[in-house]
């Protein structure tokens, strides 16, 4: 029995008279907590329940206009889109996985990190850089007309990659990685004995790949798919750059050129059905998973050797999305960067930009990291099913889309300071303007609600490492739950901390389609400062704000890594 | 110095207990003088490690009330948190703190103390484990032994009023166990400390505890002296979960019951009660010379286990009834042996079906 499980069996039904009182209560942390934490979900939830009473509000007249005009077309280009990054990142990432676990080839070990790098390239900048390096007289085309002998674009063209297969291509490439990580793990660890067990009944790999394997994935697949395709609903800049009008596009422009706030609230409810639509979709394929994991022992799966012709097309398989998805991407902006900087030099605004982008993603990884550590350690302290619920809840803030997260925040938002300045009116006050919505407040609220589920992630995964024991210990001598807390916890769960700190900085830092819609007047980050450059046309001037956003993603990237060839190390010694 | 009277440490009165709609603790009444030693048996699921996280306050108390040196500590509502209760614990897998030294995990108790204060105190406890050399070594570096040793240190150092070890031997193997068992029993006795050791081992039970209580569907069905529950056990249940039995079936004719290794006396049953006859195998006494009770078996195999031999026998009669009897030394009787065997009556317990 898992350990969760465990703690599932113990928890009492919640209904019945004694039952009710452990429900409510938090045994060692009194009420305080949990009142703090039950704010936290309606922070949560307010933007949620905002959108509704804006889309309910929204005149009759709205809808004829935006079912005969809008909706056909984004339901459909959003469908498409998920359904085309969906088989790709599915086929790209499992095939991967399996080459990098079950075979042994030249290059393997620094491929299998390698294949990870993609995931530094947010969809934007991915579109942004492939924008000019696939024109017609760009380098790829220019280089491939070379190499087949052809002098001009007349004669020899690509597909226009501004199109939904070039936006399915360009998110498949940088989004394959969520359904590579997870599935790689399975097969190299918790598939080990049964694929061993299936040589030895003579399957051949084949047999072994379709009939073994991928089924042992599917709630791996399931996890990483969902998340994948979460972003590709996310995603704002690439399918706008790409001229593919999804769902996201439409929630902005109809917000943003047509001040309509109740018609992009419908659209963003029907987004978020989607949204609740791919959840159960992931849970119910992953329904049988704590069966196989429970019955796993960890075995470590022995990689078959290939040499020769194989070697070198697993190679190339293997290189193939790397160089696709981050290497021709991450060298055109070093390449734009170096001419910009040698020609013009660094613009004087790049700098300013550079410091809010720091501030926000600074301020929200703190805030993050904290409430974080603090819902997990009350979760942990006073393991009832309210308390389950509150941090199921508070973690729901990520799959909502960013564009409807902020549709949904700019009410409550505007409430607070009109509540605000009529507060200052009465009492004699001249009042102080917009408090939060015109403030990068709003903005960090809005990146709190979107990543605080990273961080949560993270620290259930570092808590539930700590065996219950070393609380049990600390209470039987004497420790508080403060004391608890800041003196076995916090210095347990540093690692799991920091790559909650990590990761929540870095998804900050790229953040673009809330960014979009909540900022104040005249404020960029280096994301909104490389949509602008790209609306108008002129990439080039985005290259350096690109390259610092990629250079920020590589960081988790490698601690990832090495996190694992230490776990190797560990793993292979004595 | 005066002999005092020795004081009730702790008391446990009426405590029942349920996780969702299952009862695992039922009206359990338990009594403990200061420095006293029990122990709580039982299988697993019984209920035992529910009592002693609700002793320790790491579980909310439902029903009943837990005294400790007179005063109320738990009772429904009215319980105090298990850091203000001044009762330490040893836990199964030792729950040392990865991240601080030995001597830091031995003074992590102390903690109203002055530091130099604590130190020298923590230290002295790592001394009486014959740990203090290692004191600035992290727990990952030590061995399983030496893990244990150190967490009964840490759960003494701050003097607890009671101290309390769940199945603090069974991670270890069993040559450790019994020199540890040995070491910890001398350490408990040595600080006087009252303790309840929690264990499905039936022989470190006995080998540790001045009383034991053995549980069963939280229920305790049996208290007493590890001899009171070896040798007069008061049920079918208790007499096998000490050791091994050879069970016979009978009916009892004017309070005696006949069967193939004789007749047996119980008074306090009734006529035609039917019984089963428990005997424990080392009370099957083998010899070569037939005696006026002795009834005659054949040898099936004699397994030599060190200081004592297990022998497999058949009752030389129609129904050929299979028996183990346990003797010292290590005979040689070839299969096929016939041997007579007596009964002690030390090893029979007859109770009703």
């Amino acid at each position: 029995m898992t350990t969760e499980s465990l703690a599932l069996a113990r928890t009492p039904h919640p209904w019945g008279v004694l039952r009710l009182r452990q429900y409510f209560s938090a045994r060692h942390l009194g009420v305080g907590w949990q009142v703090a934490s039950l704010a936290l979900v309606l922070a949560v939830l307010v933007p949620l329940q905002s959108l509704l009473g804006h889309a309910m509000r929204g005149s009759g007249e709205l809808w004829p206009h935006l079912l005969s005009y809008v909706l056909p077309q984004a339901l459909q280009d959003s469908a498409l889109l998920l359904l085309g990054v969906g088989v790709l990142v599915i086929a790209l990432g499992s095939s991967l996985a399996w080459l990098v676990s079950a075979y042994d080839f030249v290059g393997r070990r620094e491929l299998s990190w390698a294949l990870l790098l993609p995931l530094a390239i947010p969809s934007y900048i991915i579109a942004f850089a492939y924008l000019d390096l696939w024109h017609p007289v760009g380098i790829l085309q220019s280089s491939l007309r070379t190499l087949l002998g052809f002098d001009s674009p007349r004669d020899f063209k690509l597909p226009d990659i501004r199109s939904m297969w070039g936006c399915i291509l360009l998110l498949g490439l940088v989004l394959y990685p969520y359904v590579y990580l997870p599935v790689r793990a399975v097969f190299s660890m918790q598939a080990g004995n049964l694929i061993e067990a299936a040589r030895t009944l003579q399957a051949g790999p084949q047999r072994i790949f379709f009939g073994l394997a991928l089924p042992l994935a599917r709630p791996a697949i399931a996890v990483g798919t969902s998340l994948a395709l979460m972003e590709a609903l996310n995603d704002l800049g690439a399918s706008e750059f790409l001229g593919v009008r999804t769902l996201t596009v439409s929630i902005y422009s109809t917000w943003l050129n047509r001040s309509n706030l109740p018609g992009a609230a419908q659209i963003a409810l029907l987004m978020l059905c989607i949204v609740l639509a791919l959840i159960s979709i992931e849970r119910w394929a992953r329904r049988h998973q704590r069966y196989t994991l429970a019955t796993r022992r960890m075995q470590p799966l022995a990689r078959r050797r290939l040499t020769g012709w194989r070697g070198v097309l697993a190679l190339t398989y293997c290189s193939l999305p790397i160089t696709l998805g981050f290497v021709m991407p991450a060298g055109y902006l070093v390449g734009e960067t170096y001419k910009r900087l040698r020609f013009s030099g660094l613009e004087s605004s790049l700098l300013s930009e550079l410091l809010n982008t720091l501030q926000l993603a600074t301020a929200t990884t703190l805030l993050a990291a904290l409430l974080a550590f603090l819902l997990s350690f009350a979760q942990r302290m006073a393991r009832t099913p309210l308390n389950r619920q509150i941090l199921r809840c508070a973690s729901l803030g990520y799959a909502i889309p960013g564009t409807v997260l902020a549709i949904g925040l700019l009410g409550p938002l505007a409430q607070f300071d009109a509540w605000i300045n009529r507060l200052f009116e009465l009492s004699g006050h001249a009042p102080i303007g917009l408090l939060l919505s015109g403030s990068s407040v709003a903005l960090i609220y809005a990146y709190l609600v979107r990543f605080l589920a990273i961080a949560n992630g993270s620290l259930e995964a570092g808590f539930s490492q700590l065996p219950t024991s070393l609380d049990d210990a600390a209470r039987t001598l004497g420790s508080s739950p403060t004391r608890l807390a800041w003196r076995i916890h916090l210095p347990l769960c540093r690692p799991a901390l920091l790559s909650a700190m990590l990761l929540v900085f870095v998804d900050s830092m790229k953040e673009l389609p809330a960014t979009l819609l909540l900022r104040p007047m005249n404020f960029e980050t280096l994301a909104t400062h490389l949509y602008g450059e790209a609306a108008r046309g002129t990439y080039e001037s985005g290259a350096i704000a690109a390259l610092l956003i990629v250079l920020a993603g590589l960081l988790p990237i490698i601690a990832l890594s090495r996190l694992a060839e230490r776990r190797d190390s560990h793993g292979s010694s004595p | 110095m005066s002999v005092q009277a020795p004081s009730i440490q702790l008391q446990i009165r009426e405590l029942s207990h349920h996780y969702g709609s299952k009862q695992v603790l039922d009206a359990i009444q338990i009594e403990l003088m200061a420095g006293e030693i029990l122990a709580l048996v039982g299988p697993s699921g019984c209920g035992k490690s529910t009592l002693l996280r609700l002793i320790a306050g790491l579980e909310e108390l439902q029903t009943g009330e837990i005294r400790l040196d007179g005063e109320v500590v738990a009772a429904p509502y009215r319980q105090r948190a298990a850091e203000q209760r001044q009762i330490g614990m040893v836990f199964q897998d030792f729950a040392l703190f990865p991240h601080l030294s030995l001597l830091d995990n031995v003074a992590f108790g102390l903690g109203k103390l002055p530091a130099a204060q604590r130190r020298t105190q923590a230290l002295a406890m790592l001394a009486r484990v014959g740990l203090a050399e290692r004191a600035a070594d992290a727990p990952h570096m030590l061995s399983g032994g030496q893990q244990q040793r150190v967490a009964l240190a840490r759960a003494l150092a701050p003097q607890p009023r009671l101290l309390l070890l769940d199945e603090p031997f069974s991670n270890l193997d069993v040559r450790l166990r019994h020199r540890l068992r040995q070491e910890t029993q001398q350490l408990l006795r040595d600080m006087r400390c009252a303790s309840i050791l929690v264990t499905h081992d039936p022989e470190e039970a006995m080998y540790m505890a001045d009383r034991i209580a053995l549980l069963r569907d939280g229920r305790i069905i049996q208290i007493g002296s590890p001899a009171s529950l070896y040798f007069a056990p008061q049920s079918p249940f208790a007499t096998e979960f000490f050791g091994d039995v050879n069970i016979l079936h009978g009916e009892l004719r004017q309070h005696t019951v006949d069967t193939a290794l004789g007749r047996f006396a119980a008074p306090s049953l009734g006529e035609g009660q039917a019984v089963q006859i428990m005997i424990r195998p080392e009370a099957l006494q083998l010899s070569s010379q037939a005696s006026a009770d002795s009834r005659t078996v054949i040898v099936q195999a004699c397994h030599h286990l060190g200081a004592y031999s297990r022998i497999d026998l058949r009752v030389d009669d129609a129904a050929a009834l299979s028996l183990q009897a346990e003797v010292p030394g290590a005979p040689a009787w070839p299969p096929g042996t016939r041997l007579q065997v007596r009964c002690e009556t030390r090893g029979v317990f007859i109770f009703a079906v």
